[in-house]
């Protein structure tokens, strides 16, 4: 089925329609949500909402620009949405259980370290977790997150800057990379350490 | 060993690199709880959505019948399409076949990547392989068990050709000759399993042209607000019909009668109850004080009337309004306290600064008044607290700008405040009305 038969299925709610974007989309959308949520459940409960309002929203795109992306934005905002409806932005995790990091060990050292990059980021403490998903992985600005999130532009950066300089330190100390010889070098890790 | 060389943002193309890779597969509950809810909220017979569906219908019938039309024809992608994909591995002269579902436990690498080229290691095509005639969706799975609720990570080619299963984008013929060895050279479908989208892009600029409502939305909290607000006071006279000015020809009183403006003040505190995104409901308490100057002069002592609608009252005064031995200036002074009950209407402005305009009436209660009355000849000032009325209206409007200051929001901005009844009882036929002209400061804070 094309992306255009997709859309127009969806347009018209039919669920053949509906279950070929959600099959297409929901495991690169979980993976987005999982980025943001505490755990696997509040990244389904997080899928399962951003997956509704995009069927219930779907009149509203407009062939301007990505589908994909309207998508994620859909459920990057609803991750946001959820993240404050139960006031989880005041909750933090210390750095020594960040550090305390276990992943699945794999035999692929890309996948390896995908997942781990991954687990490490979700770590940090969530204010700094969010910003930095935000601002490094899904690309939106300082502003942008300032008023997604209600705080000060300045905040956005501060919670950026420290948030970034901790998961280097967990990165390098788990050995997933290696500190860069110079500035702008960044080398993964061949062998990490799990 | 993968080494990352980018210059400033060389740790978040890495970050996103990592995160781009990453698959996690969704118990099938979810399926089914966004099946549930969504033809639920699509339920032809949902008495909520019929009934605003009706509404909407019955207001914007004639707008949307020619909207709909446009936006139908806007409704297009811009994605690639794949019929290419479909006449490449038709070329083969297979039957193309599609596989249900993919839940597939990675154990192995899917792609093996060079400079040149990659491979995918294709598992040989079994029973979950069904053949249909045009659909050209054929997605890769690993000859292991299909597992919900599975993470699958998609390895990133050196090239920076990125693959991805957000498209359906891996298209393999089953031909004879390609099953031998379960290896399928890449090069020979080039544009059926490279993902041309741009992996690497950001959400930011994956959507800079996707116009869609922010889904976030703010719950509006209520607020309290203290002000402080110094005026000037005026009073406005009227005669109106009432007035029996005895065998003297007919006067304005405003015109008969000099006073100065003083400096009064207007200080209390409120709530703002959030009506709408931009209306509040405000409510308080407020104290007033107003003080104008009468101009008149000190005088022998004098018996005046004062002629109500019924009746008449005479008192003894010293205050001449025409002449006497000097000039003397009396303070005109109430003191009220009331309870403003209005709007606000934000009519400009985000989160940092707001332009407001806000009015309210104000039913008010004087406390305490000086209570110098002209009386009905309008040639004398009597001392007459007694005939105020204490109970009153005021009104009020203004307009501001308030913005953050962090904890806290600050206003300011010029306000008005009429009263609307007179001064003075019923009876008495000359209506002083109080006027402010003031200038309101405030600060606004938050109630979580």
């Amino acid at each position: 089925m094309t992306e255009e038969a997709i859309l127009q299925g969806c347009l018209k709610n039919q669920p053949v329609a509906q279950q070929e974007l959600y099959s297409r989309y929901s495991p690169k959308m979980l993976s987005v949500c999982y980025r943001f949520a505490r755990n696997r459940e509040d990244a389904e409960d997080m899928l399962q909402e951003g997956f509704i309002r995009v069927f219930t929203q779907i009149h509203q795109f407009q062939s301007k620009g990505s589908f994909e992306g309207w998508i994620r934005r859909i459920i990057v905002h609803t991750c946001i949405n959820h993240l404050k409806k139960h006031k989880k932005f005041n909750d933090s995790v210390d750095i020594t259980q960040a550090q305390a990091v276990s992943v699945r060990e794999d035999s692929v050292p890309s996948i390896i370290q995908a997942k781990q990059v991954i687990e490490c980021i979700r770590t940090l403490p969530l204010g700094y977790r969010t910003v930095l998903n935000l601002f490094a992985i899904d690309g939106y600005t300082h502003r942008e997150i300032a008023n997604m999130l209600d705080i000060e532009e300045s905040t956005s950066r501060s919670q950026y800057t420290r948030a970034k300089a901790m998961l280097e330190q967990i990165l390098i100390q788990k050995q997933i990379i290696l500190r860069p010889q110079r500035q702008g070098e960044w080398v993964a890790a061949a062998h990490p350490r799990f | 060993m993968e080494r990352y060389m980018y210059q400033d943002d060389s740790f978040e193309r890495m970050l996103k690199q990592k995160a781009d890779e990453y698959r996690m597969y969704p118990s099938s509950e979810i399926w089914d709880k966004i099946q549930q809810r969504v033809h639920k909220k699509n339920n032809p017979f949902n008495f909520k959505s019929a009934s605003i569906t009706l509404v909407l219908l019955s207001f914007f019938s004639l707008f949307l019948s020619n909207d709909q039309q446009a936006n139908n024809n806007k409704v297009s992608l811009s994605l690639v399409d794949d019929s290419d994909v479909h006449q490449t591995v038709s070329k083969t002269g297979a039957p193309l076949a599609k596989v249900v579902k993919m839940m597939p436990r990675v154990k192995k690498p899917l792609f093996e990547a060079n400079n040149e080229s990659f491979t995918v290691n294709a598992p040989e095509i079994s029973e979950t392989v069904m053949p249909v005639d045009a659909t050209p969706t054929i997605l890769v799975s690993p000859a292991v068990e299909p597992t919900a609720a599975e993470e699958f990570i998609l390895p990133k080619a050196e090239n920076d050709q990125v693959v991805s299963l957000a498209k359906p984008a891996l298209y393999i013929a089953k031909a004879p000759e390609q099953k031998t060895g379960g290896i399928i050279s890449v090069t020979e479908h080039p544009t059926a399993i490279i993902d041309e989208s741009p992996a690497l892009k950001t959400d930011a600029e994956l959507n800079y042209e996707v116009n869609i409502p922010l889904v976030i939305k703010q719950k509006p909290v209520k607020q309290l607000q203290f002000y402080i607000a110094p005026s000037l006071s005026y009073r406005v006279l009227y005669a109106g019909n009432k007035i029996a000015f005895g065998n003297l020809p007919r006067e304005n009183p405003e015109d008969a009668a000099i006073h100065n403006p003083s400096l009064g003040l207007e200080a209390g505190a409120a709530i703002l109850f959030p009506v709408s995104k931009r209306v509040n409901f405000r409510t308080g308490i407020q104290f007033n004080y107003t003080h104008y100057e009468v101009n008149a002069f000190k005088s022998a002592p004098q018996l005046t009337t004062i002629r109500l609608n019924y009746s008449s009252i005479q008192r003894v005064t010293t205050l001449n309004n025409d002449n006497g031995y000097y000039a003397k200036d009396v303070a005109n002074e109430t003191y009220q306290v009331s309870i403003p009950l209005g709007l606000e209407f934000k009519l400009a402005g985000k989160k940092k600064v707001q332009w407001e305009l806000a009015t309210n009436l104000q039913p008010t209660y004087l406390l305490k008044a000086s209570g110098y009355l002209l009386t009905n000849d309008l040639k004398n000032y009597v001392k007459a607290p007694d005939l105020m009325s204490h109970l009153n209206v005021n009104s009020s409007i203004e307009t501001f700008i308030r913005w953050d200051a962090k904890s806290f929001l600050i206003q300011a901005g010029p306000q008005l405040r009429y009263q609307l009844f007179s001064n003075a009882r019923g009876e008495y036929p000359i209506r002083e009305h109080l006027v402010d002209y003031g200038f309101r400061i405030g600060i606004v804070k938050p109630l979580r």
